[in-house]
């Protein structure tokens, strides 16, 4: 007799939960702000909160609300559309609230996703769409699992003008591959831990920073 | 354990260089500090939020303690990382 597998809805830094209905006033906030509504599921149109909470709670497909892993503070959504269980594939989307955006809370809630649907779905790869303004978003990830396999070209009016929409792809046996920067991280992590306790010859910089007197150098 | 250091001609000896935390991070990534630990990751460097997410992993392994989300907008600098780890070294010192 097994145990069941572990659903992972747990990132470093955030959780999903199921979207319930009390979400849907953050949520539908989230979705017309205007720093996201254009580029978000309405581009840009307002729906009435009625509306946005019939499409929100209707769908079947696999979505969540994200939330800071250890406090009561939602923060974004994730979800999936265009799923495909003949292909095998589906698209994601994650928002992060204004305010918090930049700081790594969307990557973290995204790779949680992520981890989600490989486990709980039989898919060959996800997709992702971005517009040409948030491709430098991908630069470190490009070439290092996520490859662009294809261009929508003019697509996207914002500002202005139009952009160029590119489809992003992350592969199954590219996601479930050891990962060769987890390993280099937690090297350096240990050699930071080595300059604490004094196993490293210090640079005297350090003391302006308060360091220099940590473990003796 | 690494050593980071030189050959030294005039003695005929291996001469330890010093290395500061803000080192071992630029050689994680790769990357130089134009600024020296002034160097800001996003605006001097372009780091994207990916790589910010790897920095805040990095420095929550180094230290053995979570950094408080509302501070993940305060790391923008190699110092910040530093002052971060001293702080994080002596709370875990006051703490026995």
């Amino acid at each position: 007799m097994g145990t069941a597998p572990v659903q992972q809805l747990v990132g470093r830094f955030t959780r999903l939960e199921p979207v319930v209905a009390a979400d849907v006033d953050f949520l539908y906030k989230v979705t017309t702000a205007p720093e996201i509504s254009y580029r978000w599921r309405y581009r840009g149109e307002i729906p009435s909160e009625e509306t946005f909470a019939q499409q929100l709670l209707q769908t079947s497909s696999p979505q969540f609300t994200v939330w800071l892993k250890d406090k009561s503070q939602r923060i974004g959504h994730v979800i999936t559309h265009d799923m495909n269980l003949r292909d095998r594939t589906t698209y994601i989307g994650t928002v992060i609230a204004p305010g918090l955006v930049g700081e790594g809370l969307a990557v973290d809630a995204t790779a949680a996703f992520i981890d989600f649907l490989f486990r709980a779905w039989d898919l060959r790869k996800i997709y992702g769409h971005t517009p040409t303004f948030n491709l430098p978003d991908f630069k470190s990830a490009m070439g290092r699992g996520i490859v662009e396999e294809g261009r929508l070209g003019q697509h996207l009016y914002a500002d202005g003008k139009y952009w160029d929409v590119h489809i992003l792809a992350l592969y199954r046996e590219t996601w479930a591959a050891p990962d060769a920067r987890q390993q280099s991280r937690l090297e350096t992590s240990a050699r930071i831990r080595e300059w604490v306790s004094g196993n490293l010859p210090h640079n005297s910089d350090s003391a302006a920073a308060g360091l220099g007197d940590v473990g003796g150098g | 354990l690494t050593v980071v250091g030189s050959y030294c001609s005039s003695t005929g000896g291996f001469v330890a260089q010093s290395i500061s935390i803000a080192d071992l991070i630029a050689g994680y990534f790769e990357v130089d500090m134009p600024n020296g630990k002034a160097t800001r990751f996003v605006e001097d460097l372009g780091f994207d939020s990916i790589e910010m997410y790897e920095l805040v992993v990095l420095l929550e392994d180094a230290t053995g303690q979570p950094i408080d989300p509302d501070l993940y907008g305060d790391i923008r600098t190699f110092e910040d990382c530093e002052r971060l780890v001293s702080d994080a070294s002596a709370r875990a010192d006051s703490d026995g």
